[in-house]
């Protein structure tokens, strides 16, 4: 029960604040506005109309509505949202076991209540793109969503974006039976594609038979054939196939190969770059392709550079090994590397507490990255990723209402989040984050009960003390 | 001057190291250079590598100008980059199928990883298999085991077809399951049954597979739908099958499938195979790449039929006229597999590192990149120190296109190999080798460890550094008499030149004294570099004259000395029984005296008390600990532990009780001897009222209002939690208790007497006449001292009585009589660069007739032995300072010379 009631906060929260719905106008009077998109403006306003940002700008120069509801907290800095580039939380679980599955959509595993989404615009992240986990071969589609929703459909920003492969070996292959199956899965597509030109001009209609039976579309616009457009190979003919008789299980591999969808490859080690590479380039999906690394990855950047693929950088940006050679300890700061080399890289969180992405770009600008850069790092350059440019990571008219306003700098690890605004409406207060309150002040929420302390705790702190004291007896 | 000579010997170091600036041109020289093509060996060659490849190789090549050279000495050997026809890299793990031809073992392969213990065996190429257990696994590998991942570090990526017809494919799943579909358009697949069970089946499957590549569409199901082609495409390129078989009967088998379908085979092990199938082999002209099956360790089999490791297999092979490689599984231990396999005598050496080089690299199909040291193939190399094929050849460094991957570590160690290696006690080692590290010889014998790295010297002979019994080296040309006082040690100073002329000579060890006889002398080294271990012994002799002026006062003042020595002796060992006698007050004893002083005045009254309540009871003192008992509650007695820790009279703890399944806090007070505990149990509140008596708490508990007797005994004074570490604070010095006896002061002139007394430390005495020398010789008796005559003019007419009685004589006149008379005797200089010459002395004594082998004792062994010094010094053993020299002929030999000389394990340049 309790935790229901916390977790439909937010909601509540728009209901108290009193804030009209989506439409109506809306404006943030903020001591700074961070633009990410040039410099920051001194006493700046936000306009928003209809979800959308229709104005920013310093104080004199932008003119509040009349009947714009105000948000006056010239104490506290606006910023556009962070952006996770790519997560596998707020997912019941983020693997499937089957190994070729790109039919399967994240949006039969994502739960809007789960505790990822509230604690998300706890730490400012207001675009998350969430894609299945690395145990896969061809994983499912992914999804971009706002932390805000009862329904996945509230929560859905782009309905899909992507599909998870993976270059390294899901557990109980070997890389080479990874590399196998990842090969074998577009040499399928590719028989059967052929099969179906070639039953098709043998006036077999088989698959029109089955497609009819399955109840797919075939006469739609998205139902008609055409001819592919396949960037590496072709299949002759497959303009007299209309899409619908296509195997449901083996179209999105077809999108893919004709570059309508972005992937995702996971690399977990340097060795996975240069296969991960060949199979999006051996297949024509290069341009669409997004890394996904480890913290070693970076000994290959100089194959991605070439490449010019764009990554997604792992939540450890610290890679430290001992060298094999001199037996030192040798500590390498990725995002540098990457930096560099000119490759274009997101940042990416641990969990929303631990490592977020505010604390990622801090990092970044700790380890000598300039502010802008470790900024974009974990708005735009993400943004552009999900294909969400202008949209989201930025303020400026024309993008996602999307405004997070902090009690100070948002790479300080004193400030916090205060007011999260999304598409225009206030959904998050921190004066009313009751859970908040109780960590940090110890309010105990109304309706709730204390927490008991189990006799294993109660026994485990008296040890812990009795500990303690033993080492003081033995000073004495 | 010792700074440019440390410089020097840095050098050879500088040059291995890597380049800043070449061009890609580097030259690398070595006194041995195995081309393996064609067999040939070149002595002094060089090898002339342009952009990581060979350009030209021989003994005349000139080197352009700007070249790097790098010249490992003319006792280094250098090989081919050695090439592992086999490993254990890769992936065991196997897909599914019978037949997985498209299975690359490439994917397998981290470029951005060193294989370190190949690179560290000379090992620059090695083979990987897509995977084990299958008919046909996939496709193998051959990559370099190092160098840098923007390198191509891939030798071949689709070597051969990987497969095996023995009892390793039979691990294939009886049956293939095709996987689950995910949607309904597609139904359940049917489940196939896959081969081999047998070598039968085996054979069956292959033909089956040659069928689908050759389009049979029925057998599209049973195979998989992209094995055909994937298979195809590499017979279309050539690939060898590379086909594991063992017994005779699989390579027969084997031989006959593939002679029919004229498909090149190689085939992987042939471990069971005789003499029969070997020729049958070598008739087809198959080649195979052996090894001899090790078991790690693990049995061999115990039933009747199971198979003993053939060790002699690969002789046969090789006697049989097969194209072989040699490799285990294991590329780091390739030549101790290869020494394995040779053990039936059949692989001579040429080919033998030929089937780890080329023999391996062809039968790969790489070996017109690797595989031998041939003009345009690949800059591979392995600088061995010795003999490539002799196991105790360590490699010094590993080459892969032209750079050096990997580098012997550079060690101290120095291994001696000699024809004749003379200890200094009279044994002769030939040959001979010893090993010196850390400034000490760590081993002697005629075949020692070879560690990495070592720096190996071969030469005619070697034999410990001499010893000048008495000289003047280091005295820099002083007259001066030394006080008793004087400390000799403060004279040590390394790093002089004429010290480093007389080492080169050989002498590496003196006892240095004043120019008067009489004094205290000091052994030392002058050409070590480490003051420390420079001295051997401060106070090693004390120096006596026994003749006088006025014939009638001789030996007055030796023996007052030694008079004066055994007072002192006595007063040492009065001392010593009183130690020995002596018992330290207990320290808790000493430590009550001491609060009772400081407290006596003020607490008088209540010390007391104390007492008298001692007498009654002992006073209460802390619970804390574990206790063990019982509780008496009607007729049940169930058994209790309780552990409590007290602190400022609170207590707390647990308890348990027979019978309950659960752990009870309780908490409370101790009141002098009363005990209260309270607690809380699922049978209700418990209480306990108890009392402290000794060891014991009894009392009463209650539980939930049913009351019981409770009676506890402790059985452990401490509350078992972990315990942090003992924070200590340094003690301060013990004070010496009273009554401790005390030491007497050490007396710079009598104490070496007294060592001399144990045999610790050497007298030498002047002494002239032979009736003298008796008299003295007695003297010295009296007091258990064996003295070193020095002079001794007249010591040959009384030789025979003087035989172990005195350690030794130092004299120039009769060395020869004496030393055959059984009489130790030893060399000195009496000079300081001169001590150059001692060698001359010895051989003087040689000319006129005594032993070559009783001159080297002198110099050596009998000189240490004589000075008390031979725990250090004096012969080649292990444990022994690593004082050597090595000679160009044998030291018995007059016209032989010193060619090297350590000291302290350090080369004396």
């Amino acid at each position: 029960m309790k935790a229901t009631s916390l977790r439909a906060l937010p909601i509540i929260l728009a209901l108290a604040t009193g804030v009209a719905g989506a439409g109506d106008k809306y404006a943030i009077k903020a001591g700074t506005v961070i633009t990410t998109n040039g410099e920051a403006i001194a006493e700046g306003v936000i306009v928003m109309e209809g979800g959308k940002i229709t104005a920013v700008g310093p104080l004199d120069e932008v003119k509040i509505p009349w009947d714009a509801a105000v948000l006056d907290v010239p104490e506290l800095t606006a910023a556009p949202g962070f952006v996770e580039a790519c997560t596998s939380s707020g997912m019941d679980r983020p693997n499937e076991n089957l190994d070729v599955a790109p039919f399967l959509n994240i949006r039969d595993s994502i739960d809007p209540v789960a505790f990822y989404f509230e604690d998300s615009l706890r730490w400012g992240m207001t675009t998350l793109n969430i894609q299945q986990g690395p145990s896969c071969v061809i994983g499912g589609q992914g999804m971009v969503v706002q932390p805000y929703g009862l329904l996945v459909e509230e929560m859905m920003m782009r309905p899909t974006s992507g599909i998870v492969m993976s270059a390294s070996p899901k557990s109980g292959k070997s890389r080479a039976t990874q590399a196998q199956a990842l090969r074998q899965a577009f040499a399928d597509l590719r028989r059967h594609l052929e099969t179906l030109v070639r039953e098709k001009r043998a006036g077999d209609d088989r698959a029109r038979r089955e497609a009819l039976y399955q109840g797919r579309d075939l006469e739609g616009e998205r139902g008609k054939g055409r001819a592919m457009e396949g960037k590496a190979w072709k299949v002759e003919g497959l303009e007299l196939i209309p899409r619908g008789e296509i195997d449901e299980k083996l179209e999105p591999l077809l999108d893919i190969v004709e570059g309508r969808v972005d992937v995702y490859f996971y690399c977990g080690a340097p060795m996975d770059v240069r296969l991960a590479l060949e199979i999006a380039s051996d297949n024509g999906f290069l341009e669409r392709t997004i890394l996904v690394l480890d913290d070693s990855c970076w000994k290959a950047a100089d194959l991605i550079a070439e490449a010019g693929v764009a990554v997604v950088l792992d939540p450890t940006l610290l890679h430290r090994e001992t060298d094999p050679k001199s037996e030192e300890e040798v500590e390498t700061f990725v995002p540098g590397v990457f930096a560099k080399k000119g490759i274009n890289f997101a940042l990416r969180s641990r969990n929303t507490t631990n490592e977020s992405l505010w604390f990622q770009a801090a990092t970044c600008i700790a380890h000598g990255m300039s502010r802008a850069d470790a900024l974009a790092a974990a708005t735009t350059t993400p943004a552009k990723m999900l294909g969400l440019e202008g949209r989201v990571g930025e303020l400026k008219a024309g993008a996602e209402g999307d405004v997070v306003l902090f009690s100070g700098d948002p790479l300080s690890v004193t400030s916090f989040v205060e007011y999260v605004v999304l598409d225009g409406q206030l959904i998050y207060d921190r004066s009313q984050d009751v859970r908040t309150q109780h960590l940090l002040e110890g309010i105990q929420p109304d309706n709730t009960e204390a927490a008991t302390v189990g006799e294993a705790d109660a026994e485990g702190d008296t040890e812990d003390d009795e500990e303690e004291d033993d080492g003081e007896e033995d000073d004495r | 001057m010792r700074r440019s000579w440390l410089a020097l010997a840095a050098l050879p170091l500088a040059a291995a190291a890597p380049p800043t600036d070449d061009g890609g041109l580097v030259a690398v020289q070595a006194g041995t250079l195995h081309l393996v093509d064609g067999g040939a060996v070149l002595e002094d060659g060089t090898i002339l590598i342009r952009d990581g490849k060979i350009e030209a190789i021989g003994t005349e090549v000139e080197i352009p100008s700007g070249a790097r050279v790098v010249d490992y000495g003319p006792d280094a050997v250098i090989v081919p980059g050695l090439v592992a026809a086999d490993s254990s890299y890769g992936s065991s793990r196997a897909a599914e199928r019978t037949a997985s031809p498209s299975l690359r073992a490439l994917d397998n392969f981290d470029p951005y990883s060193e294989l370190r213990r190949e690179l560290r065996a000379g090992v620059t190429s090695v083979y990987l298999a897509p995977a084990r257990g299958r008919l046909i696994a996939g496709q193998g590998a051959v990559v370099k085991t190092g160098g840098e991942p923007e390198d191509d570090r891939v030798v071949s990526d689709s070597a051969v077809i990987h497969g095996s017809i023995s009892a390793e494919a039979r691990s294939t799943p009886g049956y293939w399951k095709p996987p689950v579909p995910a949607t309904v358009d597609v139904g359940l697949g049917v489940e196939q049954p896959q081969l081999p069970r047998t070598t039968m089946g085996a054979e069956v499957a292959l033909r089956e597979l040659l069928a689908l590549v050759g389009g049979d569409e029925d057998l599209v199901e049973e195979y998989g739908i992209e094995t055909g082609p994937a298979l195809q495409a590499l017979m279309e390129a050539k690939r060898p099958w590379r086909m594991g078989a063992h017994s005779p009967e699989e390579v027969r088998a084997l031989l006959a499938f593939f002679a029919e379908a004229g498909l090149p085979l190689v085939l992987d092990g042939a471990r069971g195979v005789d003499e029969e199938a070997a020729a049958e082999i070598a008739a087809a002209g198959v080649p195979v790449i052996a090894s001899v099956a090790t078991h790690g360790g693990s049995d061999f089999g115990k039933g009747p039929d199971a198979p003993w490791p053939n060790t002699q297999v690969v002789s046969t092979l090789a006697e049989a006229g097969v194209k072989l490689a040699v490799s285990g599984r294991r590329p780091g231990a390739l030549r101790l597999d290869l020494a394995l396999a040779r053990r039936g005598g059949g692989l001579d050496e040429t080919s033998a590192l030929r089937a780890i080089t080329l023999g391996a690299a062809e039968v790969l199909g790489v070996a017109d990149q690797v595989g031998s040291l041939t003009p345009g193939k690949d800059a591979d190399l392995a600088v061995f120190s010795g003999p490539p094929l002799e196991i105790t050849s360590t490699v010094q460094a590993t080459w892969i296109s032209g750079e050096v991957v990997w580098k012997a570590k550079e060690s101290a160690a120095v291994v001696l190999e000699v024809d004749e290696l003379h200890v200094g006690d009279g044994k002769v080692l030939a040959p001979g080798q010893l090993l010196m590290s850390g400034g000490r010889i760590v081993e002697v014998g005629t075949r020692v460890a070879h560690p990495s790295g070592a720096t190996v010297v071969r030469g005619a002979a070697a034999m410990p550094g001499m010893i000048d019994t008495l000289g003047y080296l280091g005295l820099e040309g002083s007259q001066k008499p030394f006080s008793t006082r004087f400390d000799l040690t403060r004279l040590v100073e390394p790093g002089d030149e004429v010290d480093r002329q007389v080492a080169r000579y050989g002498v590496t060890t003196v006892n240095l004294g004043g120019r008067r006889a009489s004094g205290q002398t000091m052994v030392y080294k002058p050409a070590g570099s480490d003051p420390s271990r420079m001295v051997v012994d401060a106070a090693a002799t004390m120096r006596m004259k026994w003749s006088e002026d006025v014939p009638s006062d001789a030996g007055e003042a030796v023996r007052k000395t030694l008079e004066k020595a055994a007072e002192y002796k006595q007063k040492w060992e009065e001392y010593e029984k009183a130690i020995a006698a002596w018992t330290p007050p207990e320290p808790e004893a000493a430590a009550e005296e001491e609060e009772e002083e400081e407290d006596e005045d003020a607490e008088e009254e209540e010390d007391d008390d104390k007492k008298k309540k001692k007498k009654e009871k002992s006073p209460p003192r802390p619970v804390t600990g574990e206790w063990k008992g019982k509780a008496t509650v009607g007729e049940e007695e169930p058994a209790l532990r309780l552990r409590l820790l007290e602190r400022d009279l609170v207590l707390e703890g647990t308890l348990r009780a027979e019978g309950l399944d659960e752990l009870i806090s309780l908490e409370g007070e101790r009141e002098e001897y009363a005990v209260r505990l309270r607690g809380r149990s699922s049978l209700g509140d418990i209480t306990l009222e108890l009392e402290l008596d000794e060891q014991k708490l009894t009392g009463t508990g209650q539980v939930d209002g049913t009351q019981g007797e409770v009676a506890l005994e402790q059985v452990c004074e401490e509350y078992p939690v972990a315990k942090r570490p003992e924070r200590r604070r340094p003690e301060p010095p013990p004070k010496d208790p009273k009554g401790k006896p005390k030491p007497p002061g050490i007396d710079p002139k009598l104490e070496p007497i007294r060592q001399a007394m144990f045999g610790r430390a050497a007298v030498i005495v002047e002494v002239g006449r032979e009736d003298e020398i008796l008299e003295c010789v007695a003297e010295f008796e009296r007091y258990g001292i064996r003295p070193i005559l020095w002079g001794a003019s007249g010591a040959p007419k009384v030789a025979g009585a003087l035989r172990g009685r005195v350690a030794g004589i130092l004299t120039r006149s009769s060395v020869v009589t004496l030393s055959q008379a059984g009489i130790p005797v030893a060399f000195y200089s009496q000079a300081e660069e001169g001590a150059a010459e001692l060698a001359l002395q010895a051989a003087n004594a040689i000319a006129s007739g005594m032993g070559s082998g009783a001159a080297l004792r002198a110099l050596t062994g009998d000189a240490a032995r004589m000075l008390a010094i031979d725990d250090r010094v004096g012969t080649l053993a292990e444990g022994k300072d690593a004082d050597v020299l090595l000679l160009d002929g044998s030291p018995l030999d007059i016209s032989s010379s010193v060619v090297r000389t350590w000291v302290n394990g350090e080369e004396v340049r």
